[in-house]
């Protein structure tokens, strides 16, 4: 019995080792892990939050010394943050979760937003230049600015394309009238052939966009922070025309995130957290409808469908911001703090290396 | 190297070569000192004084316990020699210095009341004081000289213009200084500028630091700084060269109760900084950062005190390194009359007209601007002072009272501006000896009440103090209150920048003092330690909100620290100092950050050696790290500063002095995107007529 026992074991070693020395010695690479990136202004920090483990985050500080970066892009393991009056883009590893660089920008630039067009080139808008610079955010490298419209604040990359949200707001940056896009072939960092220039309805400060479901861009224009009225604006990426125009958002919204379907949310400090529906093109919480998150400066939705509601906080006396984290069915389930003042976010997946 | 820095290399060398030769070459006036000896005693007791302050030209000592008191290695010639002693009137005389001849002079004080700043210069609280002669060797006027002496931060954007101090981890508007009694601190902005004042004009600088609003009056919260000028100018010039262009003369004459002086200064200007990493790092030139002041002052001493000063001032404003404004400039002007009666019964008053303007043309961003204000304001003060004792303590009791009007107009204030301010004060200092110790205490209440500020404020500080021979401590508990700046009150609104209705008045509450000196009884040597804790309620800050739309806010912050230093005397031709301070000024919330632009530490250190007619300094100052906002992220680096001096009496009356600042060439920037010029050199010659 006992020399019995004794063989199956050693078979069943036998078995064990010819099972593992013949596995593959090419393993599945693990899933790309989903972080929430937000732009902490005063702080000028980024904050690298795991969305499924938040108490893992983590502060990159950027290295600038004024309150004033506002957006963050990201591709794969690396995001750019502009640093506003810094004149400068800080180039982060999220991997690492420091910066590998910091990128000097023409002087006055105010750079506020960016956008990765492929795996080494990201553009950056100057607002006090009227240009976008290209950069080569691997080797910190700077190509010729690039005119543009009057105050642009933010470019989005799709179809191709850049399309360079123009705020058109005048020296005490007021908007002076309604924004445009200017669009920009990346391949010759140039004007794109065709229809280069597209009118936006509204006040102008156009300032946030993003792609949704249906391949167009939403574009939000703020019109005054203050008083008056913000309008959605919906692009054709590919005819270069504005297709229609949406009001019910009340006074300053801001932030625009796409859910992935049919759903676009919009962020507003004076009415919290509101919605879009692109199906039936109706405002689902507009004005007085929103999710009261307060200060409520940013949106993003992750691969879950996870909506974070950002409240920015006072933003000042070291008082830290938070995200809202909101199911599908927009009900808080949890919420964790941020750096002091988050301005911006996006959602990236980081891929293994 | 490009070519285009050759001729400013050049110069630099040049400068350096006549330096060198003026210091080395000239002869040495060879003169035997002598020494002066005597003894204090009460005109009415006929009892020996010690604790007698005594000053014998730029000399400094105190009168031992049976009241002798010696000066060696006085150097010969006419001086004045003087003894201050609170509760006694002020004695002074001037006496023929021979060479090689020893003299003895007996000095009998007459018991009298004492003004206000002399009190608050040596009452329990303790003041910490720093002789003119030193603040020669540490540098031209007051903002290089007292940068890093006793914990004292000056906070300066670029090479010369405003420059106020910090202590203890409060603000530039945090610290009174009072120049001969009168607060120079800006009605509008609240900051002193010490680099109007003259090093050679000053006869001693005391720092009594934590909050002293109960002794001085408003803007006291963090600290105060009591400046007494020189009364006893022979007609005197001094004029200097420097780096980047830097130059400047003063003159300064006494004549009876009467001095007079004259200054003028140019910036340096077009000088070399470190490009921060952010920016891309190398090396660049700063532009727009030069300018002018000059100054003027006419000043009576004697029982009935008269001052009037004039300044005016040009310079650029170069914006930060990041973004520049090469075409901004600034102006201000200002005038100031102020007259002070001491006796038991004081009064003073004063006026003070003051314009600034600031413009920029074509900055880069936002709009052009051309903001002219100007303003003037009065005070008013009067209080009665009473000898007093009890149970062996003697002192003095006191009270009074102080208004202040200011109204301004302009374009970068509310049309109409107008402030005032009215305080009421009652105080009392005693001593008393028990044996071979001293006791002293000191209590001051106050009661504030200003424009829009609903009640009257009160606030209460007591002092104690013990002292036996070579050991001292000294415990404080007080309160302060000060209303915000006026700037923060009446600025007028614009792009990015709104008033806030509802700013309240900064209040220190209940902070904790404690002190120990000890003379160690070896090389002349002491050390003291400095203590406190406390919290600031309300302090002010510039601070954005969700809407990055900035205001001045309240904010409540703990305040805690200390300082320690040391001082030696091993030989009478050197001297020894080093400081460490210590300021965590924390918001108070769950670990809030260190509050923006206020470094936790700074250390220095200084050898003074003056071997008859050399005297050589080496002066060394590290700043800590600095937070350039409020989440206690991204910290500017530390920096430390050496500064070399050498100094020679060429001939009688006619010395020659040499700097290089910033020895290592730092460029050291306190706040970002504003860097001093780096290694400077600078010559100096001073002609004192007999």
């Amino acid at each position: 019995m006992t020399l019995h026992r004794r063989n199956g074991a050693l078979v069943a070693l036998l078995l064990s080792w010819l099972v593992v020395g013949c596995a593959d010695t090419n393993a599945p690479l693990p899933d790309p892990e989903e972080v929430l990136l937000a732009v902490n202004s005063t702080a000028n920090t980024l904050s690298i939050v795991p969305v499924e483990h938040p108490e893992d985050a983590v502060q990159v500080p950027l290295g600038g010394t004024t309150p004033t970066p506002v957006g963050v892009s990201a591709r794969g393991g690396i995001a750019v943050v502009p640093l506003g009056l810094d004149n400068a883009a800080a180039v982060v590893d999220l991997r690492d979760a420091q910066v590998m660089r910091l990128v000097p920008l023409p002087a006055n630039s105010g750079a506020t937003g960016s956008v990765m067009v492929d795996d080494s080139f990201a553009y950056v808008a100057n607002p006090n230049l009227n240009t976008i610079t290209r950069i080569n955010y691997l080797t910190g490298d700077t190509t010729q600015q690039v005119p543009v419209g009057r105050y642009p604040q933010a470019i989005i990359f799709t179809r191709g394309k850049v399309f360079v949200l123009n705020g058109n707001l005048d020296e005490s940056f007021s908007p002076a009238g309604p924004s445009w896009l200017t669009v920009i072939d990346p391949a010759t960092n140039a004007p794109a052939e065709g229809v280069d220039s597209i009118p936006l309805t509204g006040d102008g400060n156009a300032g946030f966009a993003d792609v949704a479901g249906d391949g167009l861009l939403y574009v939000m224009n703020t019109g005054s922070f203050f008083s008056g009225e913000g309008r959605l604006s919906i692009v054709d990426p590919v005819d270069r025309t504005e297709v229609a125009s949406f009001s019910g958002f009340g006074t300053g919204p801001q932030s625009v995130a796409s859910g992935g379907a049919s759903r676009i949310f919009v962020s507003s400090f004076a009415e919290g957290l509101m919605e879009f529906d692109t199906d039936s093109n109706k405002v689902v919480l507009g004005e007085d409808e929103g999710i009261p998150i307060p200060t409520n400066s940013a949106v993003a939705v992750d691969s879950h469908g996870r909506v974070y509601g950002i409240e920015s906080g006072p933003c000042r006396g070291g008082q830290r911001g938070k995200a809202h984290v909101l199911d599908t069915q927009l009900k808080e389930v949890r919420s964790f703090p941020l750096g002091e003042c988050p301005s911006g976010v996006t959602v990236v997946r980081i891929p293994p290396e | 190297m490009s070519l285009s820095s050759l001729p400013s290399l050049v110069s630099e060398t040049a400068l350096g070569v006549v330096l060198c030769g003026l210091l080395l070459s000239a002869s040495a006036h060879a003169q035997a000192p002598s020494r002066v000896e005597g003894r204090v005693l009460d005109r009415v007791t006929q009892s020996p004084l010690g604790g007698v302050e005594l000053s014998l030209g730029e000399l400094r000592g105190t009168s031992r316990v049976n009241g002798e008191f010696s000066f060696g290695s006085v150097t010969p010639g006419r001086v004045v020699l003087r003894a201050r002693l609170i509760g006694y009137q002020p004695w002074s005389t001037v006496i023929d210095v021979v060479p090689g001849l020893d003299r003895t002079v007996n000095i009998v004080l007459a018991p009298a009341p004492v003004p206000l700043d002399t009190l608050v210069a040596t009452a329990a609280g303790g003041g910490i004081s720093i002789s003119g002669t030193e603040l020669t060797h540490r540098g031209t006027d007051l903002a290089h000289a007292l940068d890093g002496w006793e914990g004292v931060v000056v906070r300066r954007t670029g090479s010369a213009g405003p420059a106020a101090p910090q202590v203890r981890g409060g603000g530039p508007d945090e610290v009174l200084v009072l120049l001969d009694g009168f607060a120079i601190n800006d009605p509008l902005t609240g900051r002193a500028d010490l680099s109007r004042i003259s090093s050679r004009d000053v006869e001693r600088v005391t720092l009594v630091p934590g909050a002293q609003t109960t002794r001085a009056g408003g803007r006291a919260i963090a600290g105060l700084l009591v400046v007494d000028t020189r009364h006893d100018l022979r007609p005197e010039a001094s004029g200097w060269y420097g780096s980047h262009r830097a130059t400047g003369m003063r003159l300064g004459a006494s004549s009876g109760p009467i001095t007079a002086s004259l200054s003028g200064e140019r910036y340096a200007s077009d000088y070399p900084y470190s490009v921060p990493e952010v920016r891309g790092g190398g090396a660049s030139i700063r532009r727009n950062a030069g300018g002018e002041q000059y100054g003027a002052s006419l000043t009576s001493d004697g029982r009935i005190a008269l001052s009037l000063r004039g300044a005016l001032s040009r310079r650029g404003l170069p914006g930060t390194t990041t973004n520049p404004t090469p075409e901004a400039r600034g102006s201000d002007a200002t005038v100031f009359v102020g007259v002070r009666s001491t006796g038991a019964l004081e009064w003073a008053g004063s006026l003070q007209w003051l314009e600034t303007r600031a413009e920029d043309p074509e900055p880069p961003t936002g709009l052009s601007y051309d903001s002219y204000s100007h303003g003037v304001g009065g005070t008013l003060e009067l209080g009665y002072r009473h000898r007093a004792a009890f149970a062996g303590w003697r002192g003095e009791v006191g009270a009074g009272t102080e208004v202040r009007g200011d109204r301004f107009a302009g374009d970068g204030v509310r049309p109409g501006t107008s402030f005032s301010h009215a305080a009421l004060r009652l105080d009392g200092a005693f001593h008393r000896p028990s044996g071979s110790a001293i006791w002293s205490l000191a209590a001051v209440t106050r009661l504030d009440l200003w424009t829009h500020s609903g009640s009257p404020r009160m606030s209460l500080r007591l002092d104690a103090g013990w002292r036996r021979k070579r050991t001292a401590f000294t415990a404080a508990v007080g309160s302060g209150v000060t209303p915000p700046v006026l700037s923060d009150l009446f600025f007028r609104e614009g792009v990015g920048v709104k008033l806030n209705p509802d700013l309240r008045p900064e209040r220190v509450q209940w902070e904790l003092e404690a002190g120990v000196r000890q003379e160690l009884g070896v090389a002349k040597a002491s050390a003291s330690l400095r203590l406190f804790s406390g919290r600031v309620d309300d302090m002010v800050l510039w601070a954005p909100d969700f809407r990055f739309v900035w205001s001045p806010t309240n904010f409540d912050v703990r305040r805690r620290g200390g300082e320690l230093t040391l001082n030696a005397h091993p030989e009478p031709d050197l001297g020894l100092d080093a400081s460490a301070s210590y300021s965590a000024v924390t918001y108070d919330i769950p670990d809030g950050a260190q509050v923006e632009y206020r470094p936790r530490i700074t250390y220095a250190a200084s050898v003074l050696w003056s071997p008859g007619a050399w005297s050589a300094d080496v002066r060394w100052h590290h700043v800590g790290r600095r937070f350039p906002n409020s989440a206690g992220t991204n910290p500017r680096p530390a920096f430390s500063l050496l500064d070399l001096g050498l100094e020679r009496q060429i001939a009688a009356g006619l010395s020659a002095r040499g700097e290089i600042r910033d020895l290592t060439d730092t460029r050291a920037e306190f706040i970002a995107g504003f860097p001093t010029p780096g290694r400077s050199y600078f010559l100096t010659l001073n002609l004192v007529l007999p």
